[in-house]
């Protein structure tokens, strides 16, 4: 009797365990212009059955059909406001981070809260019918709540600059765009490769980015701002490290011995001199004062304005070379 | 028969010597037998091994003819109704709560107690005398009074056997003579009981059995005018002992009367 | 002396208490709905509609998870209490939160794609290898030595938190905050999916543990009286581990650890209405999720549209109520 239970019990919680990992379908939503099917039910293929209708598939497996572009798009990812503002679609935008600052037109776009732990509710109550968000572990239950309620969620990765072009296709796409965003993303390319062609005749410099110094927070390989740094005529001196941002210490930062620090400061933090942290003298280039002091906020955004990003990360590697002629200044053309 | 102990051997895991060596006995039903002995002779082990509490580890214990350890627990609880030592209770349970606890064995496991229990319950506290006491709470009683409800519970358990450890430890005479009195009263309604007591001299009267255990072994057994004499109880308790017959106003029995060393002439040490 | 008639009328309570909760939780949130749209959108006749998807998709299976996890927690408290003769017991001492989280943490570090209910699952499987863990020191030669069993469960909570915070300390930066986050404990990853498992496995267990009472009352007593009672002891101490186990496991996979609720929850009940498991139990259950229901409320409100812990929440309201029922003092409730 006792053993019959003991199977019982076992046999009741496995197959709850089973059940638990199967999905189960979600709820009608707003009759909305898309409909949203998961990745299991196959690829769309060439499957338009009119010519309006546009598939786009994110970054979790997700492909969304549109009938008609979107007309309240939630956008819970920064990049993607600026991107969607650029490309005209800001007349759709419903609702933004709270930390949207750019463009200013923006800020009059009511605000949903946080952008990777969104509010499905606040998300809900402004009745998108396209939400792009982060994909990620910390926006899973969200994407997968308003899918199941039926709000179509473009759920994408935003870590490289691949990214970014892909995500300004993609929104181009969606929003029946397709030209202004080819268009962004050629000049972005121009801007890129003209800042190059300059940062390219001027001596490498080995560099180390400081993010944050208590622990030691730098960037690695896997970070985008990696290849900003390249391109803008560095070499990180962290670049081996996979991790996008690696902990490191004082001691192999100075093994490495970096010509420079880049040391971002952001919008409203005041940020102690490097000078002042103990121990940090090691480094010859606290000793000689190769700290090169630069707005974080243009850098750290992989968005449309990136170019100028590049350009401020330029300006503070060759410093020392900045009066050399046909140096772009902010905006300006390559002569 | 209700006990039968046969050549049992007991040692506790982290003792170095047995607390019950070879012990046989038999506790016929329908008697009240008393267990006596100096301090450590085994009786509380004695009586874990008739209750199945403990397994003998040599030996037998058996209680009506099967191992008292392979009963449930809950068939010995319908049969055997045990007031244990144990201090003063902590949990502020009613004394009506405590008592109900004995028909433990009888309630089903998401049923509320039914009206054959609540009658048991009652007719417990009434033959303990403890209705008035019902709705107090037991860590307000009496010495006296708990143990009385410690005999109530027993008595809601509807039992065929009383099994009682030291019941009268710490009581002064009027309440001990209530307990042995109530549990002369359930032997002659038709039970029987095994009581484990220092009190020779209540034993001698009210018990029908006596056995003697001196460290691990069973010294002697038969009627209180069998155990109860001199020579035996002084070597055993290692205490010069006389037992005096006693015949004074209509009350027989047998008085013990421990010896002063140092003063009664007898057995003084010194030579006289 | 507390008649069972006024247990009656506190189970009655408890149960309205729970009802006004869960209501109450209803109507608040961060998308501002009014009572009259609430109403509206609850009739069976009304369309869909955001309302209705956010009552009946966002909010509901939140209370629904925080009721279920609240309840189970508390009468897991009470089966520990019971178990460990020590009012100090709560579901987390011996090893489960820590387990618990080192799944969770673990998964989510990896950076599987395996959404909020894979790591539930991881967070079930770690919670029972530490459960299992601590069954096995702790049980020999047939008996479950309790004092034996604390030891263990501390030693292994040690263990398995070592294990979280190493694991943390190598993660990616963004993953080892969500990872923390996850710890501190939330619902917004309640779904009705993951509370028909919570419901399985929580509603069953705590029916048994109310099956246990009458020898848990004897166990209180002690261990040797209640066996003369009827109860078979090491039996009972088994199944009561194991059950409590199970709700504290399957509470932290659906939510995090939240504390407090199991230690707190059973000594409140205890104070009003005394130690009789009969009604403790269910009282505890109904307490313990009117308690988590309007915690989570007041989590996912008080700061809006940002989210707080819920553990924070119920630590800081517990506390208070806490000490005022202690400073009441322990009146003797015979049972």
């Amino acid at each position: 009797m006792a053993v019959k239970l003991r199977v019982l019990g076992t046999a009741f919680f496995f197959s709850v365990l089973i059940f638990q990992l199967a999905s189960s379908p979600g709820a009608p939503f707003v009759a909305s212009a898309a409909t949203v099917q998961r990745a299991e039910e196959g690829r769309p293929g060439g499957r338009s059955d009119s010519r309006d209708t546009v598939w786009v598939t994110d970054d979790e497996g997700a492909s969304v059909a549109f009938s008609r572009s979107p007309r309240r798009i939630v956008s819970l990812l920064p990049a993607a406001t600026e991107i969607l503002f650029e490309i005209g679609a800001g007349r759709e935008l419903v609702g933004r981070t709270r930390f949207d600052s750019h463009p200013p037109e923006a800020s009059e776009v009511p605000s949903v809260g946080d952008g990777v732990r969104p509010s499905v509710e606040m998300v809900v109550s402004r009745q998108p019918d396209l939400v792009i968000l982060f994909a990620g572990p910390d926006s899973r239950a969200a994407s997968d709540a308003l899918r199941r309620i039926g709000v179509p969620v473009l759920a994408v990765h935003h870590n490289t600059l691949a990214d970014l072009h892909l995500n300004i296709e993609r929104l181009g796409r969606v929003t029946g765009r397709d030209s202004a965003a080819v268009r962004l993303s050629a000049r972005i390319r121009d801007d890129l490769g003209g800042i190059r062609r300059i940062t390219q005749e001027l001596p490498e410099r080995s560099v180390y980015y400081d993010a944050w110094w208590h622990p030691p927070i730098t960037i690695g390989g896997g970070s985008y701002l990696d290849s900003l740094i390249t391109l803008a005529g560095g070499r990180n001196v962290f670049r081996d490290l996979a991790s996008p941002s690696p902990q490191v210490s004082l001691e192999a930062i100075a093994a490495r011995e970096p010509s420079i620090i880049l040391y971002p400061v952001h919008r409203g933090a005041e940020r102690a001199p490097i000078s002042d942290r103990p121990g940090w003298e090691v480094l010859g280039a606290v000793r000689e004062g190769r700290i090169r002091v630069f707005d974080g906020e243009i850098v750290v955004r992989l968005g449309p304005r990136i170019a100028d990003g590049v350009r401020e990360l330029a300006r503070a590697i060759h410093a020392d070379s900045s009066s050399r002629p046909g140096w772009p200044t902010a905006g300006s053309e390559e002569p | 028969m209700s006990f039968e102990l046969g050549d049992a051997w007991f040692r506790y895991p982290r003792s170095d010597h047995p607390a019950l060596r070879g012990v046989s006995v038999e506790i016929p039903a329908g008697s009240h037998t008393a267990i006596v002995g100096p301090n450590g002779a085994g009786k509380t082990t004695l009586a874990r091994l008739l209750l199945g509490t403990l397994r003998p580890q040599s030996g037998y214990a058996l209680f009506e003819g099967r191992p008292a350890a392979d009963w449930p627990r809950r068939e010995m609880a319908k049969r055997v109704g045990v007031v244990a030592q144990g201090g003063p209770p902590v949990l502020p349970v009613s004394v009506i709560g405590f008592v109900e606890m004995g028909r433990n064995p009888y309630v089903r496991p998401w049923a509320p107690l039914g009206e054959a229990d609540r009658a048991k319950v009652s007719g417990a506290l009434r033959r303990a005398d403890l209705e008035e006491l019902a709705s107090r709470a037991i860590t307000e009683l009496s010495g006296g009074e708990v143990q009385r409800a410690k005999l109530a519970r027993a008595f809601a358990q509807d039992p065929t056997v009383l099994v009682l450890d030291e019941p009268t430890a710490h009581l002064d005479v009027a309440h001990e003579m209530e307990i042995f009195r109530l549990v002369r009263d359930f032997v002659d309604a038709g039970g029987s009981a095994v009581t484990i007591t220092h009190s020779l001299h209540l034993a001698g009267r009210f018990a029908d059995r006596l056995c003697l255990l001196s460290d691990g072994r069973l010294e002697a057994v038969g009627s209180p005018m069998e155990v109860l004499r001199s020579e035996i109880l002084s070597r055993v308790f290692d205490w010069p002992i006389e037992v005096v017959a006693l015949d004074h106003a209509g009350l027989a029995g047998l008085h013990v009367v421990p010896v002063d060393k140092g003063r009664d002439p007898t057995h003084s040490e010194e030579p006289t | 002396m507390k008649s069972s008639r006024s247990h009656a009328v506190g189970l009655l309570g408890l149960a309205l208490l729970l009802v006004v909760a869960m209501s109450a939780a209803l109507a608040v949130g961060p998308a501002n709905l009014s009572l009259p749209e609430i109403w509206k959108a609850l009739q069976p006749e009304a369309g869909e509609s955001p309302a209705r998807a956010i009552l009946l998709w966002v909010r509901l299976p939140r209370i629904v998870a925080a009721a279920l996890s609240g309840a189970g927690l508390a009468v897991s408290g009470v089966l520990f209490q019971a178990l460990l003769r020590n009012p100090l017991a709560e579901p987390y001492l011996l090893g489960v939160s820590s387990g618990a989280a080192l799944g969770a943490v673990a998964v989510l570090s990896l950076g599987l794609t395996v959404g909020p209910a894979g790591v539930g699952l991881a967070a079930l499987a770690g919670a029972l290898i530490a459960i299992a863990t601590v069954f096995r020191v702790a049980y020999a030669a047939g008996q479950l030595d309790t004092r034996v069993l604390i030891l263990a469960g501390v030693v292994v909570a040690s263990f398995f938190g070592a294990g979280v915070m190493l694991v943390l300390t190598l993660a990616e930066g963004r993953t080892a905050r969500s990872a923390l986050l996850w710890t501190m404990g939330s619902f917004g990853q309640a779904s009705w999916q993951m509370n028909i498992a919570l419901a399985a496995y929580s509603l069953p267990a705590a029916l048994a543990a109310f099956g246990l009472s009458r020898h848990l009352n004897a166990l209180a007593l002690d261990e040797e009286s209640a066996a003369h009672l009827g109860t078979e002891v090491e039996r009972v101490k088994k199944i009561s581990y194991l059950l409590a186990s199970l709700l504290a496991a399957a509470a932290v996979s659906v939510a995090g650890v939240i504390g407090f609720v199991g230690l707190v929850v059973p000594h409140a009940i205890r104070l009003l209405w005394g130690v009789d498991h009969r009604y403790l139990i269910p009282m505890s259950f109904l307490a313990g999720g009117s308690l988590l229901v309007l915690a989570d409320a007041a989590a996912r409100t008080v700061a809006q549209p940002l989210e707080i812990p819920v553990g924070v929440v119920t630590a800081l309201i517990g506390v208070p109520f806490f000490l005022v029922l202690l400073r009441r003092g322990y009146a003797r409730k015979p049972l």
